[in-house]
């Protein structure tokens, strides 16, 4: 049985729709992310699951019991924010301990277990800093430790990476997936950070416009994208447009060139004959060609013109135009140099790589905008 | 205005080098004037009152501390002060957070409202009281109550604003969540985070408040007249018979306030 159960969780502002019918089963000790682009009701879910914003409509079950209606204050939550929240006129000790107070622990226990949290973050002996003498990075540790203190139910944090900078965002996000699964807490975490989301979660959940678009673990999201919104969002994706033609995709050339038609063979799906359908392939998986490499048989060939190529530390990225689209590939640094700008060169990718999303005629939410270059980066 | 020299010492002075002597100069020149504009009256009141026939004599000084009716305006005045801070600064803390949490779109409308007893005069505001306030269901006039309503009310701006302005920097909704998710109740949260985090605004606040009761003559004359009679009343009383008397008086209220405005500083500062 699930931990915890969205069910048809809806909230509005006013005219605005900022989560719409949001469905979500939690099981116990699993790391979540919600993971979107700002605005699309991430932090809404949270504040809703914490009590501190009236649902319009649905419900939320924690172990079974409905808590839509329970205050904050009677849930049992840690919740981390985004922005620094420590109470500036406690020292790190006595934020901690803040909550054990509430809940009447003896001065004792509340000491032993201040002690144990400052430890579980990597602060001891700082209990008697106050906020102002800690760095960010620091000062998110002690909430984290005074959300954790008090034993709560779920754990929650929204974006409390956002606001440090690279390294410590990065120490600091394996240091809260370390810590998660030594409690074995059931924590959502709220980012916009794809790499963030898929590094550290169990699952993650995808949400566009205040709906799930995607839920599923970080290797089917990035691998088996389910909508053009996901394949998109998560990493580079090459989209190209095409018609499925039962065992290939006819790709439309450019009217204006006397181009023939391309057809790509893709992985095999049940789809019938004349749906519009997106042909999705990562960057990392298309091979520029050379005259002498051995074309495997399953291979989709291309040629294209080389228009402008982008450093990335390991591989450079070049943008190719392949009749009246461009295809994003990634080339490892060290062979890049021979490929410049104007260069016309030959594109491999093999079948498998090729994923086929089938876009309904007018789908009316999609969440694809309507221009005519696929690829995004 | 009159802190001036007590925030900004003329230390910058002694900065200013050969370079630009002149712009050095006009300040302390003017820093001067304002300090001998200041300080002149309050010469000219120790002088009147320490005057004697051989020299100097505090006596005027010993005879007004020993008048027991001293005592009992004082205590007036104060009386009225503390309950004037203690109405207007709960109404002002409370208000101002609820507005922060709830309904921020009210905040503009508030810091309006907040501003509408400087724009009634206090002759206006204590004539209009006396009108209300005389029909008996409601005969207050002659009430310390009726005064110290009235101060709660004109010394809301000075309250909305000091309390208004430590709200700004905290992050108060924030902070309430964060207490609220660890299970904290409303009180416990204004009381133990809240309070703490606006507490130098309550008490500059407070201050100013202060000292604007104890030197307030206008209302406390409509509203309250002899059978309520503060500190400024008592001065004005004394005048006619006994100037010297009143003028260690004004002496004495003088201190006060200045008193209060260096606790003000000392507090604002200490807190930047
Ligand atoms: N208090 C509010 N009043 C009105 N609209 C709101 C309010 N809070 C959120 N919204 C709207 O609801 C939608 C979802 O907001 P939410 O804060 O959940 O987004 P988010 O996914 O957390 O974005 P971000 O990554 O920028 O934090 C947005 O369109 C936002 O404008
Ligand atoms: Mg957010």
């Amino acid at each position: 049985m699930s931990y915890l159960e969205l069910v048809h969780l809806f909230k509005s502002y006013g005219s605005v729709m900022a989560v719409q019918d949001v469905n979500l089963q939690i099981p116990a000790g699993e790391f979540i992310s919600l993971l979107g682009p700002s605005g699309c009701g991430k932090t809404t879910i949270l504040r809703m699951i914490a009590g501190f914003e009236k649902t319009t409509g649905g419900s939320i079950l924690l172990e079974g019991q409905d808590i839509t209606h329970i205050p904050a204050n009677r849930r049992d939550m840690g919740m981390v924010f985004q922005s620094y929240s420590l109470f500036p006129h406690m020292t790190a000790g006595q934020n901690i301990a803040f909550g054990l107070r509430v809940k009447r622990l003896s001065h004792g226990q509340q000491r032993i277990r201040v002690h144990e949290m400052l430890e579980l973050v990597g602060l001891s002996g700082m209990g008697d800093r106050y906020p102002h003498q800690m760095s960010g990075g620091q000062q998110q540790r002690v909430a984290l430790a005074r959300a954790l203190a008090i034993s709560p139910r779920l754990l929650l944090l929204d974006e409390p990476l956002s606001a440090l900078d690279a390294k410590v965002r990065l120490q600091l996000r394996n240091e809260i997936r370390r810590i998660q699964q030594q409690l074995d807490i059931t924590t959502l975490f709220v980012t916009h950070d794809q790499e963030e989301a898929l590094s550290i979660s169990d699952r993650v959940v995808v949400m566009s416009q205040g709906r799930i678009d995607q839920a599923g673990t970080p290797e089917e999201i990035y691998l088996t994208p389910s909508t053009a919104f996901t394949a998109s969002f998560i990493g580079a994706m090459n989209q190209i447009p095409g018609v499925w033609e039962g065992e290939q995709v006819r790709v439309s050339a450019h009217p204006n060139t006397q181009i023939p038609d391309e057809f790509l063979r893709t992985q095999t799906m049940e789809i019938s004959n004349g749906t519009n359908v997106l042909v999705l392939v990562r960057p990392e998986s298309i091979t520029v060609l050379r005259p002498e490499d051995s074309i495997p048989a399953d291979y989709n060939l291309l040629s294209g013109l080389v228009t402008s190529r982008i450093f990335l530390g390991s591989v450079v990225r070049l943008s190719v135009l392949v009749g009246e689209f461009y295809l994003n590939v990634d080339v490892p640094t060290a062979q890049a140099e021979q490929f410049t700008s104007g260069q016309v060169v030959q594109l491999g990718f093999p079948a498998d790589q090729c994923r086929v999303l089938a876009i309904a005629p007018a789908a009316p939410q999609s969440a694809l905008p309507h221009k005519q270059v696929r690829s995004v980066v | 205005m009159t802190i001036a020299p007590l925030t900004s010492p003329p230390a910058h002075a002694p900065a200013q080098t050969a370079d630009r002597p002149k712009k050095g100069t006009w300040r302390l020149v003017l820093i001067a004037a304002l300090l001998i504009y200041i300080f002149i009256p309050i010469v000219g009141l120790l002088r009147f009152s320490t005057r004697a026939a051989n020299g100097i004599s505090f006596q005027f000084y010993r005879d007004a501390f020993a008048d027991p009716s001293f005592y009992s305006f004082l205590g007036n005045s104060l009386f009225a002060g503390l309950w004037t801070i203690a109405i207007t600064l709960t109404l002002t803390t409370f208000t101002l957070y609820w507005a922060y949490l709830k309904a921020r779109w009210l905040l503009p409308l508030m810091e309006m409202l907040s501003l509408l007893p400087f724009v009634v005069p206090a002759v206006t505001l204590g004539i209009g009281l006396i009108q209300v306030f005389t029909t008996p269901p409601l005969a207050l006039t002659g009430t310390p109550q009726l005064l110290i309503g009235a101060y709660a009310i004109v010394t809301l701006p000075f309250a909305y604003r000091a309390v208004e302005n430590s709200l700004q920097g905290a992050n108060v909704l924030t902070l309430t969540e964060a207490a609220e998710s660890l299970g904290a109740s409303w009180w416990r949260i204004f009381i133990e985070i809240i309070l703490p985090c606006v507490w130098s605004g309550v008490i500059s606040g407070g201050l100013l408040v202060f000292s604007f009761v104890f030197g307030e003559f206008t209302l406390a004359l409509f509203l309250v007249g002899s059978s309520y009679q503060t500190f400024p009343l008592y001065i004005q009383q004394l005048y006619s018979y006994q100037p010297q008397y009143s003028v260690v008086m004004s002496l004495l209220s003088f201190v006060a306030t200045w008193l209060a405005a260096w606790l003000l500083v000392v507090f604002t500062r200490g807190k930047n």
